[in-house]
């Protein structure tokens, strides 16, 4: 479980994230969105540990800060939005470097999910943007491979995991989330994009202002009102046919 | 533990080898393979005639010319061990200020004699070195020949010295190098040998050879500046003396009087030391001038 | 189960750096055989092994020359090898940059400064503590330079237990520029002698190896070398950033900690015995990357003996090219190196990408 009790964030003399309350329970997909500045990479940030926060949270009933790294990194992956590598590391051994247990045949399995073998050898700097994104899912994906372990269940922290992604891709990678989640893990998601939200979350948090406007199920938080105060824009859930082609990707079940 | 009698064989061997090394210098015949170190060194050992006795020389050591034939074993201050244990040496002969300590310490414990002569730049530092490398090299006939002469050459200069009226202040630059005037100060060579000509240091103050402030050197105020003839290095011109500031400024820079000699000539205070105090004075006090 | 194909094909180079491991061993191994049996003074293998076999030993001067001489050089030269190469793999790694080198952590400039101070006023001191430094006065100030600098490098740079490796580069650059300040003020206060030793140590020698030195390194370099592959995988991890690295449950404070120390220790001890050697510590360490891939795991131990036999090898040609005299081995390495450095520079063009 993940839960969050009066979770708030200073920047600099900025308040961005003012007393929050959330929870999210194990096997199941939460989508946080929200407009930008809304804080949800900072909330992000403050669960994966990465910044001090007053107020509370926890992950399977261990408060995070102060945590010790390794016990955090056992039952937790985080997929960060973009990461510079400093050393021309290859595909596979950028893999391995999110290995705790097993060897090269697991680092080729989470490969394999992400549609990457071929390119275990290629040299990671050679790579497209896409496919670097995909490459660091796998070596999250190694690090908690099991999605429900006997101390617990484990998690998936991904931020915006599809922002760099084609259609195809975008698709099977919150596949993959969803899968991890219908098998018991945990996944929160900073995510940009609300159809692909709606299509693959369980709950959906939308963020304004460093508040929490509503966590719920889509149908209940993708409403026009909810949606136009949140992002200050006059939206229409369900839009009515443009005069162009609208793409509307097919949510292909499993 | 009992030691193993071949051990006990091998340090007896050892011990037999280290006592008979350090014999040798008691032994009656002179050593016949000589490291000369310091340029004065290396000219006092070819003045006693022992020129066919040298295998190497320093880096420093450039009179006369036959030496320059000799291996080089690097800079006095810089030497390398096995290098100069390269050639054999039976005698290493050097000026004070041979480095570094660990070198130094290896040719000793290489069963090397090791023998540093007095070096003062002054005339009886002079003598004493010609009477320490003759005593090292056993040459005591021609140690005390070259002796005699050489002091009978500062004995003349002396006597000029004293009869001068008005001496000249005489200011030694070594190095011009990026404008900074590295100039002899008291107790160095360059005082040594200009006192000898008859002159007096202009630099003042310091000891050794160290940079001056260029208001240091204006309130110095040589009548001459003094500068070392370099082969094959980067000249220092009268012309850079001219646009020097601080020592064009001076009585010396008006007046363009600048007088250059060979290094080693001028501050080696080896063997030649009469000729250069005479060629120094000449210059400074010409005749009719 | 995925069935694996050839390791090779999956882009994994262990088995190939692994590879080069043992083959650098050997390398380094003969490349010592070969430094004893090199020299000035023309005592060759043969000889040595002759004169050990037939039970006569060698004479006194070949004995001095392979025991006083050849000997504590290769000892010295591996040593310091080994600690260049080594912390210089450990500050790349740490700043996440191919172009760092130990120098970075102010190890060389406080150093530098220690040295010249005891060169230039080193006969300022009250003549019992002299006589007792003795041959070890600039050593010691060199070392303790080092230390300090980089002490006050970390000081500056860490706030609340965090270390900002950028804050350390900065004030890095700030302190050389201040270490060069007083440098300067030194030499222009030293007189013509002690610019010629300070000009010597700057160009660095192993000439002056003993094993009284190699006993007061020894204990600084070796545990580095040891130990320093226990940060391999922290290092790995810190290649994705500072924070990935502690998300996959690096404690990374805890890495850059260990890595400070390990080179204010190691390339400390080598500049201090062996005055400003460089380039080994960049060249090294990148040759392996482009030979055997970044995985800090066979990156340390290889640079270790790379830098090593690199070093014994300069230190041949040092001391046989100007024979009976002698170069000292900064010139060399800086020979060797920096043209090598600059073809890699090149190399990095072509394949684009950022640093």
């Amino acid at each position: 479980m993940l839960v969050a009790e009066a979770l708030s964030v200073a920047l600099g003399r900025r308040t961005v994230l003012q007393g929050l309350d959330l929870t999210v329970r194990p096997g199941s997909l939460t989508a946080i969105v929200g407009p930008n500045g809304s804080g949800k990479t900072t909330l992000l940030r403050a669960i994966t540990g990465d910044l001090p926060y007053r107020g509370a949270a926890r992950l399977n009933g261990v408060e995070i800060a102060g945590a010790d790294p390794a016990r955090m990194a056992a039952v937790r992956g985080v997929l960060a939005q973009s990461t510079q590598l400093a050393f021309p590391f290859t595909v596979l051994e950028v893999v391995r470097l999110g290995l705790r247990h097993g060897g090269d045949g697991l680092a080729m399995a989470a490969l394999a999910e992400v549609g990457l073998t071929s390119h275990a050898a290629r040299d990671m700097q050679t790579l497209s943007g896409g496919e670097q994104a995909r490459a660091h899912l796998a070596r999250v994906l190694v690090q908690v491979w099991e999605p429900v372990a006997p101390d617990g269940p484990r998690w998936l922290f991904l931020d915006e995991p599809v922002a760099a992604l084609d259609i195809g891709h975008q698709l099977s990678v919150m596949r993959i989330a969803r899968r991890f989640a219908d098998a018991g893990g945990g996944v929160v998601a900073v995510m940009h994009d609300l159809n692909l939200s709606a299509m693959f979350a369980d709950r959906i948090a939308l963020m304004q202002d460093g508040r929490l406007l509503a966590h719920d199920l889509p149908d209940r938080v993708l409403t026009d009102d909810l949606l136009a105060r949140a992002y200050g824009c006059p939206v229409r859930v369900n839009c009515p046919a443009r005069s162009g082609p609208w793409l509307v990707p097919q949510a292909a079940a499993g | 533990m009992k030691p193993s009698v071949t051990s006990l064989h091998g340090a007896l061997c050892l011990g037999l080898l280290i006592a008979a090394a350090f014999a040798a210098p008691l032994r009656a015949e002179p050593a016949g393979r000589v490291v000369t170190i310091g340029g004065s060194v290396t000219e006092i050992a070819v003045a006693l005639g022992a020129a066919d006795r040298l295998v190497a020389r320093d880096s420093t050591s450039n009179w006369p010319e036959s030496v320059l034939a000799l291996p080089d074993v690097g800079y006095i201050r810089a030497l390398s061990p096995e290098g100069v244990l390269s050639v054999a040496p039976d005698l290493i002969l050097s000026e004070p200020g041979a480095g570094p300590a660990e070198a130094v310490g290896v040719l000793t414990a290489a069963g090397v004699p090791f023998v540093t002569v007095p070096g003062d730049p002054t005339p009886e530092g002079v003598l004493a070195k010609i009477d320490g490398v003759a005593e090292a090299l056993g040459l005591p006939e021609a140690g005390a020949r070259l002796h005699a002469e050489v002091a009978a050459g500062l004995e003349t200069a002396r006597s000029r010295a004293t009869g001068v009226t008005r001496p000249k202040k005489v200011l030694f630059v070594l190095a011009l190098q990026g404008g900074r005037v590295m100039a002899g100060g008291e107790g160095s060579s360059a005082e040594g040998i200009i006192a000898l000509a008859g002159g007096v240091n202009a630099a003042t103050g310091f000891h050794g050879y160290k940079q001056m402030t260029d208001e240091a050197v204006i309130a110095a105020a040589p009548d001459v500046i003094l500068m070392m003839d370099r082969t094959g290095g980067p000249e220092v011109t009268a012309a850079d003396v001219q646009t020097h500031p601080a020592l064009a400024a001076t009585p010396a820079g008006a007046a363009g009087q600048v007088i250059r000699m060979d290094g080693m000539l001028l501050l080696g205070f080896g063997p030649r030391t009469p000729e250069a105090a005479a060629a120094l004075y000449d210059a400074l006090y010409p005749v009719g001038g | 189960m995925v069935a694996l194909p050839h390791p090779a094909l999956l882009g994994d180079r262990s088995a190939r750096a692994a590879l080069t491991f043992r083959a650098l061993l050997v390398l380094m191994l003969a490349v010592s055989v070969l430094s004893l049996g090199t020299g000035a003074a023309g005592l060759d293998l043969g000889q040595i092994a002759s004169g050990l076999w037939s039970g006569e030993g060698l004479s006194q001067r070949d004995r001095v020359i392979l025991m006083d001489v050849r000997l504590p050089r290769l000892a010295m030269g591996l040593l310091i090898g080994a600690a260049l190469a080594v912390s210089g793999a450990l500050m790349q790694g740490l700043f996440r940059n191919p172009l760092a080198d130990p120098g970075i952590v102010g190890v060389g400039a406080g150093a530098g400064l220690g040295a010249v101070a005891a060169i230039v006023l080193g006969g300022l001191l009250p003549a019992g503590l002299a006589a007792l430094a003795g041959q070890h006065l600039v050593p010691v100030a060199a070392f303790l330079g080092g230390w300090a600098a980089t002490l006050l490098l970390y000081r500056i740079a860490t706030r609340g237990g965090q270390t900002s490796v950028a804050t350390m580069l900065l004030a890095g650059i700030a302190l050389g520029a201040l270490a060069g300040a007083l440098t300067g003020i030194l030499v222009y206060l030293a007189d013509d002698t002690q610019l010629r030793d300070l000009t010597f140590w700057s160009m660095g020698s192993v000439a002056g190896a003993s094993w009284s030195k190699i006993a007061a390194a020894l204990p600084l370099i070796l545990p580095v070398l040891l130990l320093s592959p226990l940060l391999a995988r922290g290092l790995n991890a810190l290649a994705l950033g500072e924070a990935q690295a502690g998300h996959l449950g690096i404690r990374v404070e805890r890495v850059k900690r260990l890595a400070i120390l390990g080179v204010a220790a190691a390339a400390g001890a080598a500049v201090a015995v062996a005055g400003g050697i460089g380039f080994v510590g960049i060249v090294v360490p990148h040759l392996l990357r482009l030979a055997t891939g970044p995985d800090h795991r066979f990156l340390l131990p290889n640079a270790a003996l790379l830098g090593a036999t690199l070093l014994v090898g300069a230190d041949m040609i040092a001391r046989t090219l100007v024979s009976p005299a002698e170069l000292p081995i900064g010139i060399v390495t800086a020979t060797l190196g920096a043209p090598v450095f600059l073809w890699i520079l090149m190399q990095r063009r072509g394949l684009g990408g950022g640093l």
